[in-house]
């Protein structure tokens, strides 16, 4: 097999060789000739010059099916073409659309700057105490007005600086010193949070009662009181709606706070 | 992605006369990249993002003052981020009526300050003349007094106030020099 493959590799590159010679043979004779035919009078042009007509569809493409391009005008006069307005009183009005993302950047009245009697106007920071009792996605939302609130004030200020109306920084300042705080209360009730539950862990570690595999049901009270009389539990029933409904003031008055 | 439940940075917009209704650019802090800030305004402000291109501006050197010395300092750079989105934007217009601002008042106060400022700068030898300032000042005095009489009687006291305040300043200025 090896000795095949070397002969048949051996006669291929015989061919070539072969081939390659003529090709030289022919195109030194063609030189020759060319060389003797020049005359001493030849105009001195450098180009090629074809004595045989040219292919007419020369440069013509066959996928594209373009014309070649002897035959189209590539001049343009660019009579009709638009002329540009310098002037900017004449352009259109650019319309902003009311909904349009980026007035979240902006106060309510959608102005560039505040005066310092409108940045006056603010209520406090929400306190500790207030966020202990609300929910992650009330702390979340609240937190998350705090951060445009912050942004706007931002914008506000950039914009001052630029075009310096007068005073009012103060006043700003003022107002990003109490989202700050809300934002400082918020991490605060969380962190607390965060070490309720910490605790409670503990606790329940040690608690045979809760089951903390995640099999099953977590709260499984191993001694109940199975002498337990029914007027007695209707009296936890109303215990437990009475607390149920005093919870809901309390947080229906939170609300109205 | 790693979700964040509460971001702690402030982007501000940025007033663009010059770019396309449909750009806008943002004043963002130097940690923040392309993909944070188009997931921000997606998510945030509900804007369609189609392209953004930040830059990092390298701050001027300033001299500090420390008392007696000198030190060369330089502030940290400010990152911009332009946004190409799919609605044009115009900003609102700039305020017209300053004197809620009480701008007069400030423009005087940064005049006042500002010649102090040049004075100071011969170190304490006078070579600047404080006449100049002086004349400038008492002009201004003279301007909101006479604004003062001749402007409505509502708005008095108000007057009256920035104008006890200013004569105090014009009188601490007189003193000095």
């Amino acid at each position: 097999m090896r000795s095949l493959g070397n002969t048949t590799a051996a006669l291929r590159d015989l061919a070539a060789l072969l081939s390659c010679r003529n090709f030289e043979h022919t195109g030194g004779i063609n030189a020759i000739r060319s060389l003797t035919a020049s005359s001493p009078s030849r105009s001195f042009h450098t180009s090629h010059q074809c004595a045989i007509p040219r292919n007419r569809s020369r440069g013509a493409s066959a996928l594209r099916r373009q014309p070649y391009p002897g035959r189209v005008s590539l001049q343009y006069l660019g009579d009709d073409l638009p002329q540009p307005v310098t002037d900017p009183s004449k352009h259109t009005d650019v319309v902003t659309s009311p909904e349009h993302g980026l007035w979240g950047f902006f106060n309510k009245e959608r102005v560039s700057i505040p005066t310092p009697e409108e940045d006056h106007k603010h209520g406090r920071a929400w306190a500790v105490e207030e966020l202990r009792h609300k929910s992650w996605d009330d702390l979340h939302k609240l937190w998350w007005a705090c951060v445009k609130e912050r942004n706007i004030l931002a914008t506000q200020q950039l914009e001052r600086e630029r075009m310096k109306p007068g005073y009012g920084e103060s006043e700003a300042y003022t107002r990003d010193r109490l989202v700050r705080d809300t934002q400082r209360a918020i991490k605060h009730a969380l962190t607390e949070r965060y070490y309720a539950w910490q605790e409670a862990l503990k606790v329940a570690e040690s608690d045979s009662d809760i089951d903390l595999s995640g099999k099953g049901p977590a709260f499984n009270p191993q001694n109940l009181d199975t002498d337990s009389s029914l007027p007695k539990q209707t009296s936890e029933g109303e215990a437990i709606s009475e607390t149920g409904s005093g919870l809901g003031a309390k947080d229906n008055k939170r609300l109205e706070l | 992605m790693k979700p964040v439940y509460l971001p702690n940075f402030v982007i501000a917009l940025v007033r663009t006369p010059r770019l396309p209704p449909t750009f806008a650019q943002f004043a963002v802090p130097l940690s923040l990249n392309k993909l944070d800030l188009k997931n921000y305004l997606k998510n945030a402000y509900g804007i369609k993002v189609l392209g953004v291109r930040s830059s990092i501006r390298q701050q001027p050197v300033e001299v500090e003052q420390q008392g007696g010395a000198r030190r060369w300092v330089r502030k940290q750079s400010e990152k911009r981020m332009i946004i190409e989105m799919e609605e044009p934007f115009v900003w609102p217009e700039e305020p017209q009526d300053l004197t809620k601002f009480d701008n007069k008042l400030y423009k005087n106060i940064e005049k006042f300050r500002e010649d102090m400022r040049t004075r100071s700068m011969d170190g304490g030898r006078n070579r600047i003349a404080a006449s100049k300032t002086r004349r400038r000042l008492s002009l201004a005095v003279q301007e909101m007094r006479n604004e003062r009489a001749e402007g409505p009687q509502e708005e008095a006291p108000k007057e009256e106030l920035t104008d006890l305040d200013f004569d105090t300043v014009a009188g601490a200025g007189q003193n000095k020099s």
